[in-house]
């Protein structure tokens, strides 16, 4: 994946919904109980509509309209000069770090001690300058970052809504599902569900922190 | 008289016609040739190479060589540059560098560079690999060769560390990725997460580990790749580093202010003093990076600006270096991808792209210090004299550091490359 893919697949797991963090600030009232509605629709009937997309949609925003239209929430296109303002100001974000949006909103080139440059983003000096090759300094940044340690394993409403089931098989499909958009195999439950008796408080961060670090997450995701 | 056919000939009588039509057609004898052919072949390697580990200073966008080392004063083509006299025997190089021309007795000038790549992003890349660019292949840069051939000496610090840098070439191209560099952004801050996270025990830690390499031996058996694999040995790596006792080294708020502030307070030369604390502790490439040399506006203003930076950062590079008895054992090295015009813009003020002229910078590791090597013309535009190519440049690095020049190499899909391309070392600039 390129550094950007990278950083959006974080920041997908951090917040809900990352696209709805781009709405003007009147349209964020509604947007926010937007937000509300997709954060508490119930995660496999909303694979089951995605699944339903027609794949024939090319157009993301088209996509997005199909699906949301699916799911009886109303749909209104957004304004990018609010876009800012709307970060800084909402109440709906207070709780949510201000830098967590997609890359392509944050300055570029990022600093160079981001994690976007650590996975190869471009310093611009000069084209050409990005990079897709593996090292170490990525591997150090998946183990002990923050954004991986505090804002996806501490704090982000993945791990709300894993928390929030009880059955440990629920917890399992859906820290599979959130993070590599599919359910565990039999291999993968066999190992996981006697973990997360084992482990009734911290097996849940434990899994998806593996899930974060393991090549699944890079690779195929 | 009866005549053998040539296949049919006795070695005696073979090795005697060779002799003969060596001297009939080259003047020379087949002891000779055999002689010369050792010197171009196998035989080209430092078996006993005084540099161990390598600083490599990359001046990223083109380096004026005319206003920096190779200038020309009295010159219509100079501008307002003057010249100022250095330490040692190299005579005149930039007012911009004041302290750098104190420790000009201790460095070796390459003015006789000459690229055939007069972009940025293809001069970028010949000059960190000794091949051109294509499609095909990534060629792996000197510090990935470096580690690939002759190992680590700190089994637990990575090898190959590269500080401000954001370009793929020169990374471990067609090697493991383990041997290709780990970025570091700011030097300050040292190789980011290298410690355990706050929020962990080393015990919890460990059990999440195990859990996340089952599934990596998992995706293995299923996605076999170059990739993948890289990532797996990538945290192997990652783990040595974490239990490292050398961690320390990467941070560099344990040295005093006035050492600091001599290096420059920016990027690049913190960049420098953390190199110097690398190599202490014997990484065996470290790479700095210091960008916006591209001068085409502005080129006095800008050089000037970039050199101060230079200046400090390199000067204080070698005289530590040196203090600490490290120059003998560590090969700096300061590149770029070309030169620049000796023609200024009028309308701009600045100078364009010039690859077939320009100056590099050897110093340490078995170099014989206070020397230029290749001269350019009156205003700098071409070379005159002993021309170095861009792989005879890099052979040198590669002889000084003990790597094998004619030892192929072979890519995944059984291309051979070799260290420096077909480059010779310029024997000239060994002490």
């Amino acid at each position: 994946m390129s550094p950007e893919q990278v950083w959006d697949s974080m920041v997908g797991l951090v917040i809900p919904n990352v696209d709805f963090r781009l709405g003007s600030y009147h349209q964020l009232e509604t947007t926010g109980d937007l937000t509300n509605k997709l954060f508490n629709f119930p995660v496999k009937k909303l694979v089951k509509e995605i699944e339903k997309l027609d794949y024939g949609v090319r157009n993301y925003r088209g996509a997005r309209h199909q699906l949301y239209e699916a799911l009886d929430i109303p749909w209104q296109p957004m304004r990018t000069q609010k876009r800012q303002k709307s970060r800084q100001v909402h109440p709906y974000w207070d709780d949510f770090d201000e830098n967590m949006v997609r890359s392509a909103e944050l300055q570029s080139p990022s600093k160079p001690s981001h994690i976007l440059r650590s996975f190869g983003q471009s310093d611009r000096i000069l084209i050409n300058r990005s990079s897709n090759s593996p090292n170490l300094t990525q591997i150090l940044a998946l183990l002990n970052s923050n954004i991986i340690n505090d804002s996806i394993i501490q704090k982000s409403f993945v791990l709300k809504k894993i928390e929030s089931y009880e059955d440990f098989q629920d917890k399992l499909d859906h820290i599979f599902l959130m993070v590599l958009n599919r359910y565990p195999n039999e291999a993968e439950k066999e190992k996981f569900l006697p973990y997360l008796k084992s482990y009734p408080e911290e097996g849940s961060k434990d899994i998806l922190w593996a899930l974060c670090n393991s090549p699944h997450f890079l690779f195929i995701l | 008289m009866h005549v053998k056919a040539w296949n049919q000939l006795d070695e005696i009588s073979r090795r005697k016609f060779m002799n003969y039509a060596a001297k009939a057609l080259l003047g020379v004898g087949i002891n000779a040739l055999t002689h010369s052919s050792k010197l171009l072949g196998q035989s080209i390697i430092n078996k006993a190479p005084k540099a161990k580990n390598l600083i490599y200073l990359y001046m990223a966008g083109g380096m004026s060589h005319i206003d920096t080392f190779d200038i020309k004063p009295k010159t219509k083509v100079q501008g307002p540059v003057e010249a100022i006299r250095s330490k040692g025997e190299i005579g005149q190089i930039s007012g911009y560098l004041p302290k750098t021309a104190k420790v000009m007795d201790r460095v070796a000038v390459v003015r006789s560079l000459h690229s055939t790549q007069g972009a940025h992003e293809q001069g970028n890349y010949y000059m960190r690999t000794s091949y051109t660019l294509r499609n095909t292949i990534r060629h792996p840069g000197m510090g990935t060769w470096l580690n690939k051939v002759s190992g680590r000496t700190n089994s637990t610090l990575p090898g190959n560390i590269r500080i401000g840098g954001g370009s793929e070439a020169g990374g471990a191209g067609f090697f493991e990725a383990k041997y290709g560099p780990a970025y570091i952004g700011d030097p300050a801050k040292g190789l980011a997460n290298r410690k355990l996270h706050y929020s962990l025990t080393e015990e919890h830690f460990k059990r999440r580990l195990e859990l996340s390499q089952w599934l990596d031996l998992a995706f293995h058996d299923e996605y076999k790749n170059k990739d993948t694999k890289a990532y797996a040995d990538l945290y192997q790596e990652a783990a040595k580093l974490m239990d490292s006792e050398d961690l320390k080294s990467f941070d560099i708020s344990k040295e005093d202010k006035s050492i600091k502030d001599k290096y420059g307070n920016n990027t690049f030369g913190q960049g420098c003093l953390l190199a110097r604390r690398l190599v202490e502790k014997q990484v065996r490439s470290v790479e700095v990076n210091l960008g916006g040399w591209d001068t085409h506006f502005d080129n006095f203003e800008r050089t000037s600006d970039l050199c101060s930076v230079l200046d400090s950062a390199f000067s204080t590079l070698i005289e530590d270096l040196d203090e600490r008895g490290l120059l003998s054992e560590t090969l700096v090295v300061l590149a770029t991808e070309f030169g620049r015009t000796p023609e200024i813009n009028s309308d701009r003020g600045g100078r364009d792209h010039q690859p077939q002229a320009f100056t590099g910078i050897l110093a340490g590791g078995g170099i014989r210090p206070g020397i230029t090597y290749g001269k350019t013309d009156e205003i700098a535009k071409e070379v005159v004299e002993n021309k170095v190519e861009i792989p005879d440049f890099n052979a040198s690095i590669a002889y000084a550091l003990g790597l094998p020049l004619k030892e192929k190499f072979f890519s995944d899909s059984g291309r051979p490359f070799t260290v420096a391309s077909k480059g010779k070392p310029v024997l000239g600039l060994f002490a």
